[in-house]
């Protein structure tokens, strides 16, 4: 699996923050780009679970 | 005869002595009014007062009962609420700089006017976590709000300052609201009872959301009949929230003393034992022994489902408040703002997947709910840190503190449980809470449960001791 580097990180927050028309200084993109590492590591959890049941 | 002082009686005694004359309700306001005066700057509680209105409210109230009316069931007892729910007249701010400049509400919110037709007088709003993301209540606007206990500690967020307000005898009952843990957080950090009935059970209508699919309104008090009766007081349709179930009131007050043979009382270990400190395991043991329990059970799909509601808290909390972030993002508190953001910029395909293991947690936990009649659990893995704590040890492992206080409670509210937490005491100890968790709609058997630990005296929840709150003049 392709490891997410802090640079990747760092141009994913950038990006995204373009594309969600945010308007953020270098201090707020790092720190945003810190609580993104947070949340992925839980995202990271969410999809290693098994594939959920297919009875809705 | 030592008659106690105001701030040692429940609500349900206030409303006693109101409803048979041998207080008027004014002077329930006054005394109040007075001891938040004097405690309040040192806990930071309130973030409005509402004098005029309490002591008008207050006056009807008396007028009532001097005219031989009935006065409802709550008359003259005195509350609070979480500064998200709506109050005619005053700003919803909902821990936020944003939003003082908005207009005020034109109406209450539902609860609190359900709980003031019941007699009760609102007294003020208070201080949370900003949009209520967050469990510690270090508010980057509004200050932190002290544990009355130790004025030191924090008091749990997001609903802290109602926590700490009830804790301090400042009032005796107060509103908060609960997505991940915030009424349960608070309430075990500052030894009182605290109610997160079941998802939909109770109107939203007139609470500043957070996250629709977790949001429930919550309740905190320091005796059980309290909480039984305010519960019951809020209970009830309301035809403006689209999220409230179709379900007619069921009263609790009459389940206070519940037949407990036979119950089965599982524990659960796995993930709700994992990084808890050891006070917090002792207080768990003490509730499972008076209750008998059957032993420990185990939720396989625990810790994916905290995981789960992480990232469904963050990307739904983001989506919620993106134009505002769009628009001012620097007047957020930076902490909330950089959470938020990150969840709005989660991709679909995660935020689907924790949708599939809410549902296959769910089945999880019905499955289980067939082998025993109630579970308990710590409400967070140790008790109150100082102010301003980031992290603290255990074992070999360093936990997060802010992130770290709702890893017992995000589970449970993510598949939407009623549970109570119940204050264990301990000498010279900060206080611990235990869950109880009951099936979906059994909130009487949480709080009949909570009764029962009442009387045994292994729950109460003391008003905390004023001599060390008050500042000199």
């Amino acid at each position: 699996m392709t490891m997410l580097s802090d640079a990747d990180l760092a141009a994913f927050v950038t990006t995204s923050a373009i594309v969600l028309g945010l308007r953020l200084d270098d201090a707020a993109l790092a720190a945003v780009t810190d609580a993104m590492r947070g949340v992925l590591g839980q995202a990271a959890l969410v999809l290693d679970c098994p594939p959920a049941s297919t009875t809705p | 005869v030592t008659v106690p002082p105001l701030h040692a009686l429940d609500a349900v005694a206030i409303a006693g002595e109101v409803r048979t004359g041998a207080r008027s309700a004014l002077s329930v306001v006054d005394a109040t009014l007075d001891r938040i005066a004097r405690l309040d700057p040192r806990l930071n509680c309130f973030t409005a007062i509402l004098a005029d209105r309490a002591r008008a409210t207050a006056a009807r109230i008396d007028a009532r009962i001097a005219a031989g009316h009935d006065a409802g069931p709550l008359a003259g007892v005195p509350f609070a609420v979480k500064n998200l729910f709506d109050i005619a007249g005053v700003t919803t701010i909902a821990g936020s700089a944003i939003l003082a400049d908005a207009a005020p509400a034109t109406r209450d919110a539902f609860a609190v006017a359900r709980l003031e037709a019941t007699g009760a007088i609102l007294v003020g709003a208070l201080n949370m976590d900003e949009f209520a993301y967050g469990f510690s209540t270090e508010n980057a606007h509004w200050g932190a709000t002290r544990n009355p206990h130790d004025p030191g500690r924090i008091a749990g967020g997001s609903s802290g300052g109602s926590a700490a307000a009830v804790t301090a005898g400042l009032v005796p009952l107060a509103l908060g609201t609960d997505t991940n843990g915030s009424v349960r957080v608070p309430a075990a950090l500052c030894g009182i009872f605290g109610l997160k009935p079941s998802f939909g059970r109770l109107s939203r209508s007139g609470a500043f959301p957070f996250v629709d699919s977790l949001d429930h309104i919550g309740l905190f008090a320091r005796s059980v009949r309290d909480l039984a009766i305010a519960y019951d007081a809020i209970q009830g349709r309301d035809d403006s929230d689209p999220h409230q179930a179709d379900r007619p009131p069921e009263p609790t007050l009459s389940a206070l003393d519940p037949f407990l043979d036979g119950l089965r009382v599982g524990v659960l270990g796995g993930w709700f034992a994992r990084f808890a400190a050891a006070e917090v395991i002792a207080a768990v043991d003490r509730v499972a022994a008076m209750l008998g329990s059957i032993g420990t059970v185990t939720l396989e799909g625990s810790e994916a489902a905290r995981a789960a509601v992480f990232c469904i808290t963050a990307a739904e909390g983001g989506a919620r408040h993106l134009p505002m972030l769009r628009s001012r993002a620097a007047d957020f508190d930076p902490a909330t703002r950089s959470r938020l953001i990150a969840g709005a910029m989660l991709p679909a395909a995660i935020v689907a997947k924790a949708c599939d293991i809410r549902r296959d947690y769910r089945r999880e936990v019905d499955a289980l709910f067939e082998t025993v009649d109630v579970l308990l659990a710590p409400a967070t893995p140790f008790t109150a840190p100082s102010l301003g704590e980031s992290t603290i040890a255990h074992g070999d492992e360093t936990l997060a503190v802010r992130a770290s206080l709702g890893i017992y409670t995000q589970p449970i509210s993510f598949v939407g449980l009623p549970v109570v937490v119940v204050p264990v005491h301990s000498a010279g100890g900060m206080p611990a809470g235990v869950q109880i968790i009951a099936p979906r709609w059994r909130e009487d058997r949480a709080i009949g449960i909570a009764a029962a630990l009442a009387r045994a005296a292994i729950a109460d929840a003391p008003v905390a001791d004023a001599t060390r709150l008050e500042i000199a003049a």
